[in-house]
This record gives structure tokens, sequence and C-alpha cells, in this order.
């Protein structure tokens, strides 16, 4: 055995660990590189088991490629990641080294006889080095999704600050314009009234009143859809679905224009079927019917028809209101339900409308993650409709 | 090149190795470890198509070069994507890891000597030949960097063997290569003869 250990001296003489053992797994050479790391001297450790300084060897995982070492077999690999290392230092607070090992066969001197010859590489400081560096990146990485979502935040807050902005617009112009003109149109009309009164006959006096009355309903209309838009727009309107029966709100919506209708002789019905019921916010799709119809009424001339319809898909339900009206024309209908996008158009009957109707519905219509479209032809009449997904809504 | 009964036979030596090498595998990783052969393919090295994994895909390969009664050398070869994904398997790492530094490149190449040593060792018992081999060794390239030799007539035959690693219903595929020269193809053809007449 010392004379085999003489023979391997050569290998004291390298900067990696080297190691000899027999089939019987003692140890036949053990270097001075090992000595240093591992604290064990090659005289204490010569002709015994290497089991015995370390018992890991002798699992399966280990033991079954070292044997076919002794076979002759092909060098077997241990890397450090797997297995941290085989050759632990018994040196008292030394610290704890990481191996990468490779075994291979040596031939004896008795033929068909092999050795294994370990050789330990000190991957120890190149693993620290690896592990600073993964360590940096992944803290890199970690700022660069950290800036990524503060960006977005910032581009969200931008948006969400821009679309403020055109509310306020909207509303200043709704009131600089629209609330002042008809305002200023009462005004002056009253002011006439009252100096040509005494000169007035019955008749002409009805008609005034007439006239007087209908700017009335819209100013009032107006006002009232402002105001609505204004509290869904402070959060003040909640959103409340529950089972509602649209049939009704089909003839609720017929009921409340039968009037305007009549005035422009427009056949105005609901085909929706009763016991129609969705799971929505009443009040929400009623004002969202009534717009949507108003505005129907508003752009269909005299003798026109008028329907409100509701469809069942699969997964959703759509509710449409078809006009035989004017129309609109693709560039119209891509300004429609926008705040950034000023668009009016004057009635068959001189109706103003300021778009605000739309972008109420809009914002109603998206509060139960549905969806609003108008699709039409210029000269033959439009049909806007919504949809609303069944997981929110149960039809019976 | 080779007729229906070698491949036959070649088949089934490689599909015993890979057997020995997944109980190995899964011992160490403590997870369950499948890996099969589902195709085998034999052509010369001068022939080596250049859509084996198309030319411009990064590989990574474990090498093991043997010789004494043949000569040549065995490959298991991965696009080094799948290697990466590969390693963080058995590592339990995060699989996004695309680094690929010297100790992944230590725990592939220990993943590649368990497979590459159980499929040759299974060929050397099962044809009763002893041969010498080389430290394996990792090499990162395209196709031809890889196959690069050293004699510009070189013309050995590859035995291309697709391999699929499945682990936590994970598929990684790669190639076990056997690179048989030349000179040494009668003698391998021989003793694969010579294993059918004895079974």
């Amino acid at each position: 055995m010392e004379h085999q250990a003489n023979y391997f001296s050569l290998y004291n003489f390298v900067p990696v660990g080297i190691c000899v053992i027999d089939s019987n797994y003692e140890v036949i050479f053990w270097n001075t590189q090992l000595e240093i790391w591992t604290n064990i001297k090659q005289k204490d450790i010569l002709n015994n088991s290497i089991l015995e300084y370390n018992p890991r060897i002798s699992e399966f995982k280990y033991k079954s490629r070292i044997d076919e070492i002794f076979q002759g077999g092909p060098p077997t690999v241990f890397s450090s990641q797997i297995h941290g290392s085989l050759f632990p230092s018994f040196k008292k607070g030394a610290k704890r080294q990481i191996h990468q090992t490779t075994v291979s066969a040596l031939p004896a001197q008795k033929a068909g006889q092999y050795f294994a010859i370990f050789s330990i590489e000190d991957v120890s400081e190149l693993s620290n080095r690896i592990r600073e560096h993964r360590m940096a990146k992944e803290l890199a990485l970690e700022e660069v999704e950290l800036r990524k979502k503060a960006e977005m935040t910032l581009r969200e807050s931008e948006t969400k600050l821009k679309e403020l902005n055109a509310t306020k617009d909207k509303f200043f112009s709704i009131i600089a314009h629209d609330l002042k003109n008809p305002l200023s149109v009462l005004l002056t009309v009253t002011d006439f009234l009252k100096s040509i009164w005494d000169d007035l006959s019955q008749e002409e006096i009805k008609e005034f009143v007439f006239d007087l009355n209908k700017s009335a309903k819209q100013l009032y209309n107006l006002l009232e859809n402002l105001l609505t838009w204004a509290r869904s727009q402070r959060g003040n309107i909640p959103f409340q679905p529950d089972l509602m029966d649209l049939s009704t709100v089909g003839q609720t919506t017929i009921d409340l224009l039968k009037m305007n209708a009549e005035d422009k002789n427009i056949n105005l019905f609901s085909s929706i079927p009763a016991n129609t019921f969705v799971y929505a916010d009443n009040n929400m799709i009623t004002t969202v019917v009534r717009n949507l119809t108003s505005n129907a009424v508003k752009f269909t001339p005299r003798g026109g028809r008028i329907e409100i319809k509701a469809v069942s898909g699969d997964d959703f339900i759509e509710i449409g209101i078809r006009d035989s009206g004017v129309g609109l024309s693709p560039e119209d209908i891509a300004k429609l339900f926008r705040l950034d996008v000023s668009h009016t158009t004057i009635g068959t009957g001189e109706e103003k409308g300021t778009g605000l109707g739309l972008i109420m519905c809009k914002d109603f219509i998206d509060k139960h993650q549905g969806k609003i479209w108008a699709e039409s032809t210029l000269g033959e009449g439009s049909e806007f409709i919504f949809r609303l997904p069944k997981n929110l809504v149960k039809v019976t | 090149m080779f007729n229906e009964i070698q491949r036959d036979a070649f088949r089934e030596i490689v599909n015993m190795g890979v057997g020995k090498a997944a109980n190995l595998l899964n011992t160490i990783i403590g997870h369950h470890i499948h890996l099969n052969v589902p195709n085998l393919r034999i052509i010369k090295n001068e022939n080596l198509d250049e859509n084996f994994y198309g030319t411009n895909v990064n590989l990574s390969a474990v090498n093991l070069a043997f010789n004494g009664f043949i000569n040549g050398a065995c490959k298991l070869i991965f696009p080094t994507g799948s290697a990466s994904k590969l390693v963080s398997l058995f590592t339990n790492e995060e699989s996004d890891l695309e680094d690929f530094d010297a100790i992944r490149v230590g725990t592939l190449s220990e993943i590649g000597n368990i497979v590459l040593n159980s499929l040759i060792g299974t060929l050397c018992n099962q044809l009763k030949v002893n041969l010498s081999f080389t430290v394996p060794t990792y090499k990162e390239g395209f196709v031809k960097e890889l196959f690069e030799t050293s004699s510009p007539e070189d013309n050995s035959i590859l035995i291309l063997a697709g391999t699929t690693f499945i682990i936590e219903e994970i598929n990684i595929s790669g190639d076990f290569v056997l690179i048989v020269e030349l000179g040494s193809l009668q003698l391998f053809k021989d003793l694969i003869d010579k294993y059918v007449g004895e079974l």
C-alpha cells in the first residue's frame, strides 16, 4: 500500500484533490491538497474504508456508479449543484467547500482490475460568484419590473386625468352652450310674449305656449341627464344588479315616450317577450333604454317605425333599439360614445342633442361588463345595441 | 448500412441502457423520470443533415469519447434552452434561468454522463467489449461545431437516437448520438450480429 501511495505521489503537486480507492473502497492514495481541504492526513486514512470517512458514498446513487468504475466503466461525474461535496472538511470552523468530482477507472497492476481515482475540483469561489451574480441579476430584474409597474401606473393615471379633463370640458361645454341657449330662447320668447301679449289671438298664444313647453321639456331632459351623469361620475350611483323583466322596461319606455312618438306618427313598439328576465341594475338599464329610444324618436321622420327588441345568445343577451330614421355615416358612428369628440345631430323635429346620453349609456353598460355599439346605414335607419354577459345575466 | 435485425438489436440495447439511466436519475432527483427513445436514424457524418436542429440553433452537448476494439464517441445533445430547462427541473430552480453558467454546465454534464454511461455501459456489457474512455466534456455551439472532425475525409457513421426526458409531465427532447469511426464499423456490426446470434 505504501508502495502504491508512492506510485501516485506525482498527484501531490496538482491543485486538485486526488483520492484513489480499490474495489474494496479502501483508500490507497490521498493527496496533499485533500489533506489541506479535509484536515485528514494520508497516513490516517490510508488502508481505511472511504465509507467510514463519508458514509454517504455507500448510498445507491453513489455506490452503483462507482462500482461500474471497478469494471473499467466510463468516468462518472458528481456535479457541485446536485451533490455539494463528497469530501467534507473535518477542520473545526472550516468553510464548507463545494466540489465538482470526476471518478475514472485506473488500471490496477492485476490485469482486468481497476482502481477508482477521484479528481476533486474546488468550485466554491466560482459557485459563490455565480450566486452573487444571479442575485444581482434577480435584483436588477425586480427593479426593472418595479419601474415597469410604476410607469404603467403613471400612464393609467395620465389616461384617467385626461378622461377627467374631458369630462370637465364636456360638463362646462354643456352648461355654457346646451343649457344656456335654450334658457336664452325661453327668456327671449317670454320677454317677447310679455310685450305683445295683448295683441295676440288665443290661437297664437296656444302656439307659443306649446313651443315653450317643448323647449322646457328638452331642457328638463338635458338637465336630468346631466345630473344623472354628474352623480355617476362622482360614484354616487350604486351598481345594484337584481333580477328584472326586460319586457317591463320596454313597456315603461313606450309609455313615457308615447306622446312624442304619436306627435310624429311613429309606430313605437316592443317585441321583447313577457318574462324576459335579466340580472342587471334596473335603474341603469331603464335609463339606457329610455335614452336610446328617445334618440330614435328624435331621428326618425314622421310615419317611421321604432322597435325595442331582445335576442338571447349562448353567453349573452342583446337588447336593440332599431329605427327607420335618418341613419349615421361610418364617420359619425366612430364619434359616438366618446367624451373626447363632440358629435351633435339635429333631430327630424329640430331636436338638439349633446351626445351626453350615449356617453352615460356606455358608462352604465361598462358597469355591467357589457358592450354597446351602433349599426347604421345613412338614410335607412340605425340600430343601437347593448350586450350583457350571461355570467351576470340570468334569463328564465 | 445496418439491416433491420441489427437496427432492432441496437434499439433494444439502447432501451436497456435508457431504463438503467432513468432508474439512477430517479434516485438522484427524487422525482419520477421517464426516458424514451422513439426513433433511430443512421447516417454518415458527411451527410449530417443541417436540419438536425436547424443551423442557427445553439446546442449543448455532453461528449464521451472511447477507443479500443471500436473507436468513436457518444453525445447527448439538447437545444441549449431545453438543456437549461432540464437542469432547472433537476435542481428545482426557476425555469426561466437562461444563463447557462459553469455550475449549471456541471449539472448538465452529470445528467449527460449518467445517460451516456448507462447507454455505453450497457452496450459494452451486451456486446462483451472493453473500451477506454476519456473524461466527459461539455461543448456548446451550432450543429456543425459540435460535429467538427479533425480530418476532412472523416466519414464516421452517426447513429441518432431521439431521446425524450419526461419529468413531472414536462417533456424535454434531446438526442443520443453514437459516432462510430468508419474503420470500426464492420467490427461493430459483427459484434451486433454476434449478440443477435447468442439471443
